[in-house]
């Protein structure tokens, strides 16, 4: 080939580790952090309480004191926010927490065993997935009644198969690796080079992928919350603040429903940007 | 089972293995003594490397029969257990000494893990493991270090002593000097000598090399598509070679007054 | 006056903590048809040194010292001049043909690719001359592999596709990394036989890099070793084995087990070859040599006549070889 051709294919400059966080991806960890630290703290810092009901100041406006103005039964719209941030949290980190561990489970039993066993476990994964974990919601809603454990577990059921696919090329690479085969040469047991090799090495995937997926649940269980089949009131919910605005809305009152729709907008994104970025900051894709 | 002195390391019996259409390994056999040291010859798509990975049980062969050691290996561990008992007869160097370890192992944990798994005594790891690196020529302070601060030999190194960790009576070595540079390919290359004379650990050693297979290996095998060509004690069939594929081999090595493309076809 | 002329190229490249020197004042020449062949195992800095004749550097490596192409400095080309040179006088072989065809483009779109796009062709000439050129390298029914992808070929095919794809036009200059270390050793007598004889018909010179001596010394006319970075002995070809001088060139030539015989023990080199990065006073072979002398870890050795050729070592007109 001609020099010229050959140049078109160096690659660009390499970038240092840390640099694939970029601006953006800071600002991701840093809105994650005070997220979580609201989640934790929101209570002790909220300035009023954010359940006690005052009618005579349904839907007013900020004044001082009260930066965000009143949610329709006159309650302190901020401190709800700022307790709201709990559930926001702990619903979704629930949910990422089982769908991961249960998805990498499967994946890894699909990617070790292969053959029949990764078929009909993938198949399952494909059939599962395509159900809608918002039906299935509903359906356990109506058995079980609303509340936020049950939209854990509806959406639990929903994530798992979706987690599983994912992870499940990802594994399939990694257990394809020489070095397991030079274990398997070697004696090792299954248990052993899955669980003190394949995985550790999947880890950083993995972590990317559960952050990424945080987003997601934010939204998705805010979205049970907005349909009333998630936190119950008058638990202060960002999901159930957006529904409760609605009527204020049109009415003239946007407050509620664009600050607790703005939170979940952000959390997510942020999760979404900042697990790419460590996807990519560890050279995993 | 015979298991005397006289029987063979490996014994395999009209070794062969399809996919679909492709005919990889076709009707092989031969034999390993113990201590003893085999070259298979051949190019990509000669067969070397799908024998070498039904040996050690990587591969299913479709059919013919593999014994190792007296024990019937014609079909790849069906258990942990049996695979964990196959890996004292006979144990794999590949070729590419960067994916062959686990990138997040240092060396010393490595060397540990596989005696461990091998039955040694928890109070004797670390005695043995440096018993392992000292017998592959290395310091002591490589056991601190993981694979991505060694060089290629290095490497190399790590993953001959993880395999004799298992005291297996025979080793394969797939290609396992291909990817070294010159100068560390003899120091390898002497090595293994070395450790052949200490052990008494039989080779069966798959390369393209003819110039190494004639230092390594007493017995040659030449495969092509498949198929053993000739065979024979490795210095007549490199020095007197009667099939016209490995006269074409030989005339195809570089060397003081060579000219390219002698003696052959395209 | 010769066609290519390097002078004192220098590459530095970014590493932890700033800039490494890996490549230190490397001069050679090739005259025109002439076949050159750099010599070295990892380290030794052969591939970046084609590669900067190449301009195929990435932007953070900075290059000094002269490249000439017929006397001309390469670096202050015009634009206009600089694609000529690139895309009409110079052309490439790379170790691995998949890794620089696009695997989702056909073989023939490949081929005629730079003469359409850089040098202005017809596509229906470029096309003919392709025809006439997988000919040339031994490619059956070449019009049907025309539009063949380059997954349906082997890797031996495949890099006849890839010399044939510099003789659409006529380079003056090929330079060839490590064009056959990926085939078979069978393939790669074919492949080196067959670059021997277009380049011979065509008047065209050839800098080939490999790891390879015996190789080299088949195919060139003149072979420079290199280690860490430095060229260490520069010799005609033919006088590989009676004349090097350099105690590195003398121990890779005895480190290779022989065909012809078995040896008891190889000769091998201690230690691990060394990158033009190591910041050693003295000579970077020094830690490995045999003959070493103190001299030779505190004083850099400059090229020295020995023997009729240039060899960088303090020693090298006392130490008495054997025959190789």
């Amino acid at each position: 080939m001609s020099i010229a051709q050959a140049a078109a294919l160096v690659g660009p400059r390499k970038r240092s580790r840390l640099s694939h966080l970029g601006f953006l991806g800071w600002i991701a960890l840093a809105i994650i952090i005070l997220f979580a630290f609201i989640a934790i703290f929101g209570a002790a810092l909220a300035p009023h309480d954010p359940d006690s009901i005052d009618i005579a100041y349904a839907n007013v406006g900020p004044i001082p004191g009260h930066p965000l103005g009143f949610d329709e039964l006159g309650r302190d719209l901020f401190s709800r926010i700022l307790v709201g941030a709990r559930s926001s949290f702990i619903g979704p980190m629930m949910l990422v927490l089982i769908s991961t561990v249960l998805g990498t489970t499967l994946a890894l039993i699909a990617a070790w065993r292969r053959g029949w066993t990764d078929a009909g476990l993938s198949a399952a994964f494909d059939i599962a997935f395509a159900f809608p974990g918002l039906l299935l919601a509903i359906v356990l809603v109506t058995i079980f009644g609303p509340s936020l454990g049950i939209a854990v577990i509806a959406l639990t059921l929903a994530y798992t198969p979706g987690m599983a696919r994912l992870l499940r090329s990802t594994a399939l690479r990694e257990t394809g690796m020489e070095y397991v085969k030079a274990f398997r040469v070697m004696g090792y047991g299954d248990l052993r080079i899955v669980i003190r090799h394949v995985l550790p090495n999947l880890l950083p995937f993995i972590i990317a992928q559960a952050i990424i997926t945080f987003g997601y649940a934010t939204l998705d269980l805010g979205g049970l919350s907005f349909l009333g089949l998630g936190v119950q009131p008058p638990t202060a919910d960002w999901g159930a603040m957006v529904a409760a605005g609605a009527p204020g809305l049109l009415q003239g009152y946007p407050m509620q429903t664009l600050a607790a729709g703005s939170c979940l907008v952000l959390a997510a994104v942020s999760f979404g940007v900042l697990g790419d970025r460590l996807a990519r900051m560890w050279g995993v894709e | 089972m015979g298991v005397g002195v006289s029987a063979p390391l490996i014994v395999t019996q009209r070794l062969r293995k399809v996919y679909g259409d492709l005919v990889a390994v076709d009707d092989v056999s031969f034999e390993l003594p113990h201590g003893g040291s085999l070259g298979i010859v051949g190019e990509s798509g000669s067969g070397k490397t799908t024998l070498a990975k039904m040996l050690v049980g990587l591969e299913r062969p479709t059919s013919g029969s593999i014994e190792i050691a007296g024990e019937n290996c014609s079909l790849p561990a069906k258990s942990a257990r049996q695979r964990w008992r196959r890996a004292r007869s006979l144990q794999i160097v590949f070729q590419d000494p960067y994916s062959s370890l686990d990138p997040r192992q240092t060396v010393g944990d490595a060397l540990r893990e596989a005696l461990r798994v091998s039955g040694v005594d928890r109070n004797l790891l670390d005695a043995r493991a440096r018993a392992l690196i000292d017998l592959v020529g290395m310091p002591e302070r490589v056991l601190t270090s993981r694979p991505s601060v060694l060089s290629g030999g290095q490497r190399q190194r790590t993953a001959i002593a993880r395999a004799l960790a298992t005291e297996p009576r025979g080793l394969i070595l797939d290609e396992s000097v291909a990817a070294l540079d010159v100068s560390i390919q003899a120091q390898i290359l002497n090595l293994l000598a070395d450790i052949r004379e200490q052990t008494g650990v039989a080779y069966v050693f798959v390369s393209h090399d003819l110039a190494v297979v004639r230092h390594v290996t007493d017995e040659v095998m030449v495969m092509r598509g498949g198929q053993i060509v000739e065979r024979g004690e490795t210095g007549s069939v490199l020095d007197n070679p009667r099939h016209e594929y490995t006269q074409l081999l030989r005339a195809s090595v570089p060397r003081p007054g060579w000219v390219p493309g002698s003696g052959e076809s395209r | 006056m010769s066609l290519l002329e390097v002078e004192g190229l220098t590459l530095d490249v970014p590493i932890p903590g700033g800039m490494g020197r890996i490549l230190h004042g490397v001069d050679l020449s090739v005259g025109a048809g002439a076949a050159v062949g750099i010599v070295g195992e990892s380290g030794s800095g052969k591939s970046l040194t084609v590669r900067s004749i190449a301009g195929l550097l990435p932007p953070a490596a900075t290059q000094k010292g002269n490249l000439r192409f017929f006397g001309e400095d390469v670096a202050s080309m015009s634009s206009d001049r600089l694609r000529r040179y690139r895309s009409a006088q110079v052309a490439m072989v790379f170790q691995d043909p998949r890794a620089a065809i696009n695997p989702v483009r056909k073989v023939g779109d490949f081929l005629i690719e730079n003469v359409v796009t850089n040098l202005g062709w017809s596509r229906s000439r470029a096309r003919d001359k392709a025809v006439e050129v997988l000919d040339e390298v031994g490619v059956t029914d070449p019009e049907r592999r025309l539009t063949s992808f380059p997954a349906q070929l082997s890797g031996g095919l495949l890099q006849r596709v890839m010399i044939a794809s510099t003789l659409l036009y006529e380079p003056e200059l090929l330079l060839a990394d490590e064009p056959t270390t990926a085939l078979d050793v069978t393939t790669q007598s074919a492949v080196m036989a067959l670059i021997d004889k277009l380049r011979r018909e065509r008047g065209m010179a050839m800098v080939f890099v490999t790891h390879d001596l015996e190789l080299a010394a088949a195919v060139c006319d003149t072979i420079h070793v290199m280690y860490a970075g430095r060229i260490v002995e520069t010799l005609p070809a033919d006088e590989l084995h009676e004349k090097s001088r350099h105690p590195y060139t003398r121990a890779l030539l005895d480190a290779r087990p022989r065909l012809e015989a078995r040896e008891t023990r190889l000769r091998a080199i201690p230690g691990q070859p060394a990158s033009g990065l190591e910041d050693i006073a003295g000579c970077t072979f020094a830690p490995r040599c045999t003959f070493v002398l103190d001299a030779c870890r505190s004083d850099q050795p400059s090229m020295v006549l020995a023997d009729g050729h240039e060899v960088r070592c303090h020693r090298a007109g006392e130490i008495l070889w054997g025959s190789a």
